[in-house]
């Protein structure tokens, strides 16, 4: 799945992560809400993306039918992992989450909690992403650490 | 939609012939034709000057695979009227000429005589008379080796591919200075080798596909003026792979035979299958979220020497892990 950027470039969602965001979908009434960070890549001489990696929720985390709660602790560990590994060209993209509605759109919640999560995590690149997971569609939004715009960006 | 113009030229450096076998190649020829021309000085017949043709001289061959051979073609050509002596004679002075060249053996074939050394190389002359006509328009005709003089024009095929390649000005890669034409047309060479990496009848030969690309090619580029080799070569083969009936075609020059003439009915449906395996692999490549998956389906049809970056190597390095926070949603 790709994403036009708002001025150039491209953010593509594999399919690896697409199979996991299928996996948490809340589909049913009792399934609750879940979510992780974003893992990628950023392309040499490109403004493209690549999102390879979501994390699964795990334990520590808080779950239920209309929020989600990530713990640092674990998944941090991940990413110093992933960071290490990738001989430092994978790195902390961004956060997911899903919600029990067919277009989702961010709450207010959301919306604090991704402006908080701009200015307080560290991180070299401009922008986080951050994608919610309808049952239907898949949005994505990315969020400008220093003009604080939020753009959603269309998929092609 | 992932970028692998790289791959493509780094692809064409290792695929194309390289300096020192044309250099090798070159000094063979000037050994054959020195002694052809001391031949016909020797024996007071016409003299003969040498025309260079063939995928030399269009800059489009490729590393041999497997049972091919690295090959030059030299043109010889005569100045006098095809009745002045008749192909036969002429063909008996070169082949007389070098008949006792020490290489691996001379061979009289169809449109040539074949020189072929043992360390997997061949020369092929090819023998032209040429004179201005009446009107004032050149003649020129080949000595073939059953069917006499046969109308050719290889100084106006030469001129054939260069006004084609004109459209693609510009895109000329950093590493090789090639433009995007000839680039592609390797590709296609290879990719042809891969699928029948052997002399035959029924395969396509290089020329055959230079004048298909000139026929169905387009210089294609990304919006900023990038080459984009792989975008050319789906067109192309899309639009190959569609073709109703027989793909066909005419070489520009006499004697307009169709280059894909030869092939059998079940050949031309193979050739055909092939295109279309080709342009599934370039659409799908393309769809292909990193460098490195892409090239490795290109590999299946374009062979070993397509290559496939770590997927590191298409990434940028960060400096460190980010350091992230918790995360509330709702």
């Amino acid at each position: 799945m790709i994403f036009r950027r708002a001025q150039q470039g491209t953010i593509t969602i594999t399919k690896e992560v697409l199979t996991i965001f299928d996996r948490y979908r809340q589909h049913n009434f009792k399934d609750h809400e879940a979510g992780g960070i974003l893992l990628g890549r950023f392309i040499k001489d490109s403004l493209d993306i690549v999102v390879d990696v979501a994390t699964e929720p795990s334990q520590g985390d808080i779950t239920s039918r209309f929020s989600f709660f990530r713990s640092q602790k674990r998944t941090q560990t991940l990413v110093d992992q992933v960071w290490l590994q990738s001989n430092g060209t994978q790195n902390y993209l961004g956060e997911w989450h899903t919600h029990p509605e067919r277009y989702p759109s961010p709450s207010r919640i959301d919306l604090k909690n991704w402006h908080r999560i701009v200015i307080k995590a560290q991180y070299e690149q401009d922008s986080l992403l951050f994608i919610i997971v309808g049952q239907e569609m898949i949005c994505l939004w990315e969020l400008s650490k220093i003009s604080k715009e939020l753009i959603q960006l269309e998929s092609l | 939609m992932v970028d692998i113009q790289k791959q493509f030229e780094q692809f064409h450096n290792t695929i194309r012939t390289d300096f020192e076998m044309n250099s090798t190649l070159r000094e063979k020829r000037d050994i054959l034709f020195n002694k052809v021309r001391k031949y016909l000085i020797d024996n007071k017949l016409p003299l003969c000057e040498r025309k260079s043709q063939g995928s030399y001289k269009m800059k489009t061959g490729v590393v041999p695979i497997e049972g091919l051979e690295y090959d030059i073609d030299v043109g010889l050509c005569f100045s006098f009227e095809e009745s002045a002596y008749t192909a036969k004679v002429v063909r008996g002075w070169v082949f007389d000429a070098i008949k006792n060249h020490p290489a691996k053996s001379v061979d009289e074939k169809g449109p040539c005589i074949r020189v072929i050394y043992a360390d997997g190389y061949h020369v092929d002359l090819v023998t032209y008379c040429s004179w201005i006509d009446a009107s004032g328009e050149d003649q020129y005709r080949l000595a073939h080796k059953t069917r006499g003089w046969v109308g050719a024009n290889p100084i106006k095929l030469i001129e054939y591919v260069n006004n084609a390649r004109k459209q693609y000005e510009g895109t000329e890669d950093n590493i090789t200075k090639t433009d995007q034409f000839r680039r592609c047309v390797r590709a296609l060479r290879r990719w042809n080798d891969v699928a029948i990496p052997y002399e035959d009848k029924n395969k396509p030969t290089g020329l055959a596909l230079v004048l298909l690309a000139i026929n169905h090619m387009t210089c294609c580029t990304t919006w900023d003026g990038k080459s984009n080799d792989r975008l050319a070569l789906e067109n192309l083969s899309r639009i190959v792979a569609n073709t109703i009936g027989r793909i066909v075609v005419e070489k520009p020059t006499p004697e307009y035979e169709d280059m894909f003439g030869r092939l059998s009915e079940r050949e031309m449906d193979n050739l055909k299958a092939r295109f279309q395996k080709l342009h599934e692999t370039l659409v799908e490549a393309n769809n292909q979220s990193n460098a490195q998956d892409a090239c490795k389906l290109l590999q299946d049809v374009f062979g070993d020497d397509f290559p496939v970056p770590p997927k590191e190597e298409t990434a940028e390095k960060t400096g460190r892990p980010a350091i992230i926070t918790t995360s509330t949603s709702a």
